[in-house]
């Protein structure tokens, strides 16, 4: 094994998103995307508000040459503030669909990726590519667009099986010479979960 | 949003891109697999020959932004187009690989029959 990647969130940032199970939903932010029902957007950060507070979902781009050459890949990390919430506000990019509805499972969305050569690994991309909020009612996934992108997707559905989530291994999957092969393995890890009364 | 680049907020958030990947058909070949230039070193690298490897970048970055408006990375290592659909692309005039920029293209509209992330180094 040559080198092992991993793009997953701080140990802070799943504390964050644990100390917000169950609380009520209030809104997220973003910018519409009309071509895609249910989908908003930013190019940096989501703000969540619930009924204790507010907390920002972020990426940035962080280099790292495993697969051979220097490259940025998307880091997802999490904060307890609200910057940017002003701007949001002032330009009608909040969203309240679901609001009221308790948070009862909070999950992350991993995906990993071993590139084996004859039959050997040579390396291990692993990385935290969403973050999903199970409601009383419905889901919220808060996805990064691609492994090389900052932008994030906000998408709403009636449930955490309905979202519609894409690792985008087939990056690497594809068209692969002789003795090339890509497993990729896709998790959803639930970090936080409040029964319901 | 328009040329600024912010979240497409029309029906057609993914036309800019459109219009610059036309732009790019009518000189670079795209594969069937949706990829400019040849197969690389890396799954996701392109290479692009030219004589002149700094003037074709330029090239094909003009006619990927046509006009919408540039911005410097936030690394300060290269220009960023960021499209209205939540697509992107990098120019990196200098790399580590001597003597060859390179364009990132990051997709975000499936359907649009161009590969979803491609990095594309120009070469002598």
């Amino acid at each position: 094994m040559n080198t092992h990647s991993k793009f997953h969130l701080s140990d802070e940032s799943i504390r964050i998103l644990c100390s917000f199970n169950g609380s009520h939903w209030r809104f997220a932010t973003g910018e519409p995307l009309a071509e895609k029902p249910r989908h908003y957007f930013s190019w940096n950060d989501v703000i969540v508000a619930t009924d204790r507070g507010e907390f920002r979902i972020n990426t940035s781009l962080s280099e790292s040459d495993f697969e051979g050459y220097a490259e940025e890949y998307a880091q997802l990390a999490v904060y307890p503030d609200s910057k940017g919430l002003a701007e949001a506000q002032a330009n009608g990019h909040i969203y309240f669909q679901h609001a009221g509805e308790q948070i009862t499972k909070v999950f992350v969305f991993r995906v990993g990726i071993t590139q084996i050569i004859d039959g050997v690994p040579t390396w291990v991309y692993s990385a935290d590519h969403a973050v999903i909020f199970g409601l009383t009612e419905g889901a919220v996934a808060v996805c990064k667009t691609g492994h090389h992108s900052a932008a994030i997707d906000l998408s709403f559905a009636d449930s955490v099986e309905t979202l519609e989530l894409d690792g985008r291994a087939h990056e690497w999957d594809w068209e692969n010479e002789l003795g090339e092969e890509y497993n990729v393995v896709t998790e959803l890890i639930q970090i936080g979960e409040t029964h319901t009364r | 949003m328009g040329a600024r680049g912010g979240g497409g907020s029309s029906a057609t958030a993914h036309a800019a891109l459109r219009a610059g990947l036309d732009r790019l058909q009518s000189k670079y070949r795209l594969s069937g697999a949706g990829y400019f230039g040849r197969k690389g070193a890396g799954k996701k690298v392109r290479i692009i020959s030219s004589s002149d490897p700094h003037r074709a970048a330029e090239d094909f970055w003009k006619r990927l932004k046509g006009q919408l408006t540039e911005s410097q990375t936030d690394n300060g290592k290269g220009l960023q187009i960021k499209f209205p659909d939540g697509s992107s692309a990098v120019f990196r005039p200098f790399t580590s690989t001597f003597n060859s920029p390179a364009i990132t293209l990051d997709v975000a509209t499936p359907g649009l029959g161009i590969a979803t992330y491609q990095r594309i180094h120009f070469t002598k």
